[in-house]
């Protein structure tokens, strides 16, 4: 069996009967995943490379608190997902905490990473929801995650995600309304 | 269902979620907006699997570091349950051989001087099962005992 065709599930076993290399097949799996959601949170590669270290290490010493009912992903991005969220509240005072809830005026670093017409436009989205609500359409959009898998990690509604989901979509769609009227002209 | 309609439910859709009927059959009536959900489709597959940051460098070496230098050391672990069901079936085998055919054979064969070192074994075999038992659940058996001793004094 070769690492591709080994399940998340069959690794944590073996990690959690001694197999602690084992455990590197779920960093390079996820590692991009997690460091995602630290950029969404930190803004700053520094900060967001921390981050990864800091949750693969809490999944590494809570794994034999992850019970085998749920996807073991869902499991890792909800513990990232929260530990992004207690940092963050660690960090700063109350009411910064709820300011960094709402939507930022400045220029997001989604600017200048984020390369790419659909890219584009779904950071032209994001820079009017709060960080909790871009890591929902992050989740959907490139991990090809499901509403409930996304409430499940997120805590956020359903309804809640399924309409920043739907608006994003919208405007992409409007967006390659205009491609299409291009291949019309062209035609 | 007018166009509108149609493509404001093929954008509700959750991943991996079945295209209803009625937009399934406007999609393949009407090419516009099939080739709009076309498009659409191939940019949600362009973009899945894909990060919106990339990495510059592997951080699994480090992580690696910090994961040997953890406190928490996982090991393969059976249960006390497991080991007590392993132990009675095992006692069980070696009480039930006196009335095997098998003893009664050897017994024939080798004449009676063979049953003392045979019991032997079997002995010196549960013992080390014993002492195994124990020694991988002592952590399990000395709270046990704690608690029994707790109730009693």
């Amino acid at each position: 069996m070769t690492v591709e065709q080994v399940t998340d599930e069959q690794v944590v076993i073996r990690v959690l009967r001694g197999d602690s290399e084992s455990f590197r097949i779920i960093v390079d799996r996820y590692q991009q995943h997690v460091y995602n959601i630290g950029m969404r949170f930190f803004h700053r590669e520094d900060d967001a490379y921390d981050f990864v270290q800091e949750v693969f290490l809490k999944v590494f010493n809570n794994l034999g608190t992850y019970r085998q009912k749920g996807k073991f992903r869902s499991w890792l991005l909800k513990l990232a997902y929260n530990h992004g969220i207690n940092v963050i509240k660690s960090s700063r005072t109350e009411p910064e905490f709820d300011e960094f809830m709402k939507p930022s005026d400045a220029p997001t670093p989604e600017r200048q990473h984020i390369k790419g017409e659909i890219e584009g436009l779904l950071s032209k989205e994001m820079e009017n929801l709060p960080v909790k609500y871009r890591v929902c359409l992050d989740l959907f959009f490139f991990a090809g995650m499901s509403f409930n898998d996304i409430s499940n990690i997120t805590d956020l509604p359903v309804n809640t995600i399924k309409s920043h989901v739907f608006r994003a979509k919208r405007q992409l769609r409007d967006a390659l309304r205009g491609t299409m009227a291009e291949e019309y002209y062209e035609m | 269902m007018k166009c509108n309609k149609v493509m404001e439910r093929y954008c509700s859709l959750d991943a991996g979620e079945n295209v209803p009927l009625g937009v399934r059959v406007h999609l393949f009536r009407c090419p516009r907006c099939s080739r709009e959900a076309q498009l659409l489709d191939q940019e949600l597959l362009r973009v899945k699997d894909t990060f919106p940051f990339q990495m510059e460098h592997d951080a699994s070496d480090a992580i690696m570091r910090h994961v040997y230098l953890s406190p928490v050391r996982y090991s393969r672990h059976v249960s006390s349950f497991k080991w007590m069901i392993t132990g009675i079936i095992l006692f069980a085998g070696m009480m039930l051989l006196p009335f095997s055919q098998s003893l009664s054979w050897l017994n024939n064969f080798y004449g009676e001087k063979f049953l003392f070192p045979l019991h032997l074994i079997m002995g010196v075999m549960i013992s080390i099962y014993a002492v195994i038992m124990v020694g991988s659940n002592l952590e399990e058996l000395k709270s046990y005992v704690d608690d029994k001793l707790d109730k009693y004094l």
